[in-house]
């Protein structure tokens, strides 16, 4: 694919989990942000915090990998590790994948500043994505997070990231909407 | 389990949950078979369902027609009996025993008035309400008992979980047998 239009499906996509996140996860109540419907599942906060553990990694990368920029071949390329990567994050992908230890959230104590930094992470990658523009997606510059010495190419990396976030704010969307179902309902 | 429920809407703060919690406090256990609201009989309470599982149905001389469904956490009453004071034409029976909490309509109106966020949690119910009616309309308008069931899977797909399928067929306007052959 075409590095600009690659790099502004991105943008878009990271716009519409801002505007997800805004319109339908923050007017939510804490209660409802917390809500597992069973101690497996996550709540909103724990999808979004498993999110921010990545941004907290993958960001500085991001910005690292950047700091000599290059011009850009046209074309974005993918390398075995990131297309096997995208597969197993990808929304469409209805695997569960187990989540390595310190990247899972589940049952540490969280509030509404993980939503905040949800969302400042977000400001944070589109300055990113806007600035790749004159980087060279197709460098192995971005080392993989749970084992360093495998690098991915700069565009593969950003997009798992992307999709990655895709897939966790969809189920956070889920748990927000299960969490709502077990409101009362009128029934005449 | 009533508080947990109520914690459950977004803008309720403690106020809220700490008064209607207060004031829902008749208990009403129902076994299988038995009736919450007879023919005739004037409604004066709202109900919130426990658990358990009751059907809505209206009478005729040949059968029984669903005209709807409730099991926790719902709130239920014979609406226009509720509402107008006047005789149910509706039944209300429990298909599985149940448990209830009741509040009196006075005493739920007396909170619409002192707790704006209840009178919001009120309204948005009665908009729900009566979107799910249009809809409902719509099901009936529709002659292909498929498209009937159809529309009910994508709006209540759970309800086949919990509702014995004879009802399900009265709910959807066809036979049993013809539910049976759709499924």
């Amino acid at each position: 694919m075409n590095a600009n239009t690659f790099l502004q499906q991105l943008q878009a996509a990271v716009r519409r989990l801002q505007q997800t996140t805004e319109a339908e996860l923050a007017p939510l109540s804490s209660e409802v942000l917390n809500y597992k419907s069973n101690a497996q599942s996550w709540s909103v906060f724990e999808c979004l915090e498993h999110l921010n553990r990545y941004s907290r990694y993958y960001l500085p990368a991001f910005e690292k990998a950047m700091q000599h920029p290059q011009r850009s071949s046209a074309e974005v390329g993918y390398s075995w590790l990131g297309k096997k990567s995208l597969e197993v994050v990808r929304p469409g992908n209805g695997k569960a994948s187990k989540t390595v230890k310190h990247m899972n959230p589940a049952g540490s104590q969280l509030s509404r500043g993980v939503l905040e930094e949800f969302l400042q992470h977000q400001s944070r990658l589109l300055a990113v994505l806007a600035a790749a523009h004159t980087a060279d997606l197709n460098r192995k510059a971005v080392p993989v997070e749970f084992f360093r010495l495998l690098k991915l190419r700069l565009g593969e990396a950003l997009e798992f990231v992307v999709l990655h976030e895709e897939r966790h704010v969809q189920q956070a969307q889920r748990a927000a909407k299960q969490a709502q179902a077990a409101a009362p309902a009128l029934v005449v | 389990m009533l508080a947990d429920a109520l914690g459950q809407v977004p803008y309720f703060s403690a106020r809220e949950v700490e008064a209607l919690v207060a004031a829902w406090n008749k208990p009403i256990t129902l076994r299988r078979g038995e009736y919450l609201v007879q023919h005739g009989q004037v409604e004066r309470n709202l109900y919130f369902v426990k658990s358990g599982l009751l059907r809505i149905y209206y009478p005729t001389e040949t059968e029984e027609i669903c005209v709807g469904f409730a099991y926790a956490p719902n709130v239920v009453c014979s609406f226009p009996s509720f509402v107008h004071g006047t005789p149910s034409e509706y039944c209300i029976q429990a298909l599985r025993q149940s448990e209830l909490l009741g509040i009196s309509k006075n005493d739920f109106a007396a909170l619409l008035e002192l707790l704006p966020n209840i009178a919001r949690f009120w309204r948005e119910e009665l908009e729900k309400v009566l979107v799910g009616r249009i809809d409902r309309e719509i099901d009936l308008l529709l002659a292909e008992p498929e498209r009937r069931l159809e529309r009910l899977l994508r709006r209540s797909p759970h309800i086949f979980q919990l509702v014995p399928k004879k009802y399900i067929a009265s709910y959807l306007r066809m036979t049993p047998e013809t539910l049976s052959r759709l499924r």
